[in-house]
């Protein structure tokens, strides 16, 4: 079963932090290699793994670097907005141990520099999100 | 959503047929034109990829009303 583990020294402090990389999804690979373009290489990011997400998302930059051409529109609900409108993307989301997902991320800039990709619900949904907070460590296996 | 507008406009004027006859599944739209309906999302992406190659399409279900998605932490900037 492909899984990962992250050990942080101060998972409440700094909450499910995991350095991925984002690279275009399949269909878009496909389409590129098919026009003869070259594929982008993977966008490595700083991403939170945040229940409180309905959705996976990635910042404008991450997109840019890519890219990516939106598959589609989604109004977005947060503490501070009623409905934004966001793009989607089809991509890869590259974990430790190689566990790869791909997901339909929408590009929403975050607040500060720290992170980059919000890992929503949307892919602990295909598996086990394991927190054991006290040994500071998160797991997740599909 | 300036990259989609035309596609979205589309998708509002056909809205209510759509409804009619496909209701919950997922339209593929480019530009003006209605490429195709789909059982699931990945599928009506993964046809807009072979039918249009990378250009911005539209993949959005049809439905009576379009709920936001939420993000109840403060993460995001908007």
């Amino acid at each position: 079963m492909p899984s990962f583990a992250v050990q942080l020294p101060n998972l409440q402090v700094m909450g499910p932090l995991v350095d991925i990389r984002v690279l275009v999804g399949l269909p878009v690979e496909q389409a590129l290699q098919k026009a003869g373009t070259t594929v982008p290489p993977p966008v490595a990011v700083k991403a939170m793994i945040d229940t409180g997400a309905s959705g996976s998302v990635i910042d404008p930059n991450t997109a840019k670097q890519l890219g990516l051409q939106p598959v589609g529109v989604v109004n977005i609900a947060t503490p501070s907005s009623a409905s934004v409108s966001c793009p989607q993307y089809v991509v890869r989301l590259l974990f430790p141990n190689n566990v790869v997902i791909q997901a339909i991320a929408i590009e929403a800039p975050m607040q500060g520099q720290q992170i980059q990709c919000l890992i929503g619900r949307d892919v602990p949904a295909l598996g086990v999100l394991v927190y054991t907070g006290y040994l500071n460590q998160f797991s997740f296996s599909l | 959503m300036d990259r989609l507008s035309i596609e979205l406009k589309t998708f509002a004027a056909h809205l209510q047929s759509l409804l009619g006859t496909s209701e919950g599944k997922f339209v593929l739209i480019r530009g003006e034109e209605i490429a195709g309906v789909f059982d699931n999302q990945m599928d009506a992406i993964s046809a807009g990829y072979g039918s249009f190659g990378n250009v911005p399409f539209l993949v959005k279900q049809i439905l009576k009303v379009d709920m936001p998605i939420s993000f109840v932490s403060n993460l995001l900037a908007v």
